[in-house]
């Protein structure tokens, strides 16, 4: 028999309303962090998003936190019990990442994707988890908002959340004109979106650069070495070596756009679908540095 | 203090609080609460005096800790400061109950008969014990099972004097002092810091060398009076009366003299206007999740003393992992006071949050003994408060990056407990244990669900 005090109190709190059911219920207000995650580009190793193994126990808990939160959009994720979790893309990794953002519970723990930076480190020293059996969204690149360009809707949003938030990220006016690179982005509810989600910042945890190889749309150049300045090979890199960049074929309307890393160990900064989640997607995690 | 409506009971505290702050103990504030700035060892010595508790005062030698509880306690009680120092005790570990509570009538006991002479401090209401943990902590139990309870026992007699503000002043750990157990702490309602007033207000203070700005809250022949009535012999009652008449003639002068003064009345309506004061619903859902963060465990079933609270860190970072011990009951009383006087001071009809989280690091941090791995976290902040009080402030609210705060939490989780109660309070019994089960998420959820589930339940 329930306690009768908890029933009385219960009385008193209530609201007049009987819940909705949870798939239905409104997102969780956002909670921000307090201060700045440091995400150093060199660490020791990484380790595949998993439904078991060391932090199985945190990544069913991610899991169950983010499609409370996002049920019902493509960032919602698979659920199981054993094995990597599959079928990732920059969607659900964003909704991870929101997922942490908003519960200091899964703060706690410091474990965060990997940047595109720390991928080409960890591909460098050899310690990038299987990297020729899958490939891993890494980030979004704000090309323009042109209403022409791939995702306009999303893309708006994302530059609308990028001027709110640029004096945090230490933009100019005119840098917001640039494209963009938008490491750790994170998402909110669009009905209107395609995706049911659409990517905003994170102040103290979304990271926005430019970066120069983005000048190279419409090419797709060969490349030497790894692309540890902002996880892109730099311009002197290119025009020779066994990797790729592959890149937008437009040269304007391009839109927003995923950068990952293929099985083949190239780059390419041209993806215009936000949830391309076949069975080969991953998601590496690391500890990350804790904020000063 | 920002100015509220004339003739409220309020309004004559605030001019206690104010008078004091601004003629005998200055210092600077270093409290909020809803916008407004006290100084933290007037503000909850003025509340102890409102709800008659029992207030600790850390401080170093000199720092103006028993200075702050003579003039709260000749003010708010109408006392001479002469007859509240004359009865005050100074703690030294020579003490014994005969010199603090009472002792044997000699003459009477030569003529065979037994009869207790009650000790100044225990007949006068409002109570002084100076540098309290100089004295043993067999003694210091003595005084605070008196205190608390409002009775002193002496052989077979008894004085029932009923709760009285009480302050107890203790210097930072040094060899003449011996420590307080937590048993003796918990009976503390909260403890502040008298702090360094500050360079101008030093300089100020030095010039006042004899205290001459003391004499207009002194009055020696009045304390004679008292001393005689004291020293008579008569029954506890009947020179509570006498007290009492003394306390208004003193009463009378203060007035003359621009004091506001509180009458017996005034502090009765007071107490009453107080304890009508109800919790929003906030305040009450945010003092719940402390509660359970305080007292339960998800690998030992509650909280307790005797086991290593580490045993919950896998569970996650709440309170419960980061200090020795437990809650109690007391200091759930001690908050729920406290909090109320404050929001009666700021003339609210609802205790909020902010009254909450403001409160609750003064009625906790003596009571809570910290993990040498909580000290480690912040062993560099910089700080402004003592060390325990500063750890105390930072985890009840928003908490840190490394170590989120029990505001913060209460902030996260609030939107799905509010699921669990109405699920609840709409008869959906067994809906709101299943969720409540989700919601705890096998331990690595907020512990109130726990709790909650234990609730729906029945067990």
């Amino acid at each position: 028999m329930p306690n009768p005090r908890f029933l009385q109190t219960a009385e008193r709190w209530m609201n007049k309303d009987v819940p909705v059911e949870r798939a239905k219920q409104k997102p969780k207000q956002q909670t921000q962090t307090s201060g700045k995650i440091g995400f150093p580009d060199n660490i020791p190793n990484s380790f595949l998003f998993s439904y078991d193994g060391q932090n199985g126990q945190f990544f069913q808990e991610l899991i169950a936190k983010n499609n409370g939160a996002f049920a019902g959009t493509r960032a919602e994720i698979p659920t199981g019990s054993s094995g990597e979790v599959k079928y990732m893309h920059i969607m659900k990794r964003a909704g991870l990442i929101t997922s942490i953002y908003n519960d200091s519970q899964l703060r706690s723990m410091n474990l965060y994707p990997i940047t595109p930076a720390q991928s080409e480190h960890l591909l460098k020293a050899g310690n990038l988890p299987n990297p020729g059996d899958n490939w891993e969204d890494l980030a979004l690149v704000l090309y323009d908002k042109s209403s022409e360009g791939e995702n306009p809707r999303e893309a708006q949003a994302l530059y609308e959340s990028l001027k709110k938030h640029k004096q945090d990220l230490g933009l100019s006016n005119s840098d917001l004109e640039n494209r963009l690179i938008i490491v750790n982005p994170g998402i909110e509810k669009d009905s209107g979106s395609n995706y049911g989600v659409k990517p905003i910042v994170l102040p103290g945890l979304t990271q926005v650069y430019t970066h120069e190889s983005l000048s190279k749309v419409g090419e797709d150049p060969n490349f030497d070495g790894y692309g540890l300045n902002g996880g892109l090979p730099l311009l002197n890199q290119l025009g020779s070596g066994s990797r790729t960049l592959y890149m937008p074929d437009e040269t304007e309307d391009i839109g927003l756009r995923v950068l990952f890393r293929d099985w083949d160990l190239d780059l390419s900064a041209g993806n215009w679908d936000l949830a391309d989640g076949d069975g080969f997607g991953r998601v590496n995690f690391a500890p990350q540095a804790r904020a000063p | 203090m920002a100015k509220i409506k004339q003739g409220k009971l309020q309004d004559k505290v605030r001019g206690i609080y104010d008078r004091i702050g601004s003629d005998f103990y200055l210092s600077r504030d270093d409290f909020e609460a809803n916008g407004e700035q006290f100084n933290s060892a007037l503000l909850m010595g003025s509340l102890t005096e409102l709800n008659r508790g029992n207030m600790l005062l850390f401080g170093e030698y000199g720092g103006g800790k028993t200075t702050s509880a003579e003039y709260l306690n000749a003010v708010f009680n109408g006392l001479p400061l002469d007859l509240v120092k004359r009865v005050a005790i100074r703690g030294n570990p020579q003490l014994t109950e005969e010199k603090m509570v009472g002792r044997p009538h000699y003459g009477k006991m030569h003529q065979g008969q037994e009869d207790v002479v009650w000790q100044h401090f225990v007949l006068v209401g409002p109570k002084i014990f100076d540098e309290f943990n100089r004295i043993p902590e067999s003694n210091q139990a003595v005084v605070l099972n008196g205190v608390d309870r409002g009775e002193w026992n002496y052989l077979n007699d008894f004085v029932a004097t009923g709760r009285q503000p009480f302050f107890a002043t203790c210097n930072y750990a040094d060899k003449g002092n011996n420590g307080l157990i937590p048993p003796i702490l918990d009976r503390f309602d909260v403890a502040v810091e008298s702090k360094f007033p500050g360079v101008a207000n030093a300089l100020h203070i030095a010039q006042d060398y004899h205290n001459d700005k003391d004499r207009v809250l002194e009055n020696p022949e009045l304390t004679r009076k008292a001393l005689e009535v004291l020293n008579s012999g008569k029954p506890y009652r009947e020179a509570q009366v006498e007290l009492e008449k003394l306390v208004q003639e003193h009463e009378g002068q203060l007035t003359s003299q621009g004091f506001p003064v509180l009458s017996r009345e005034d502090k009765e309506r007071i107490e009453q206007e107080v304890r009508i004061i109800p919790f929003d619903k906030d305040a009450e859902q945010y003092f719940a999740f402390l509660i359970a963060e305080m007292n339960t465990s998800h690998k030992y079933g509650q909280k307790r003393s005797i086991d290593n609270p580490e045993g919950d860190r896998q569970q996650g970072l709440y309170l419960n992992a980061a200090f020795n011990g437990c809650g109690s009951r007391r200091q759930e009383k001690s908050l729920v006071r406290y909090a109320k006087s404050l929001a009666w001071l700021q003339d609210r009809d609802e205790v909020n949050l902010d009254h909450v989280t403001q409160v609750a690091p003064y009625v906790l941090w003596h009571r809570i003994k910290w993990t040498p791995e909580t000290e480690q976290v912040f062993r560099d902040h910089d700080r402004a408060d003592p060390s325990d009080l500063y750890i105390t402030k930072t985890l009840l609210n928003d908490g840190t990056s490394e170590i989120p705060g029990v505001k913060k939490r209460f902030a996260e989780s609030q939107e799905n407990y509010q699921r669990v109660i109405d699920l609840a309070a709409h008869g959906k019994i067994k809906e709101s244990a299943q969720e409540a089960k989700e919601f705890y998420a096998g331990g690595r959820g907020h512990p109130i669900f726990q709790d909650a589930v234990r609730d729906l339940e029945g067990r």
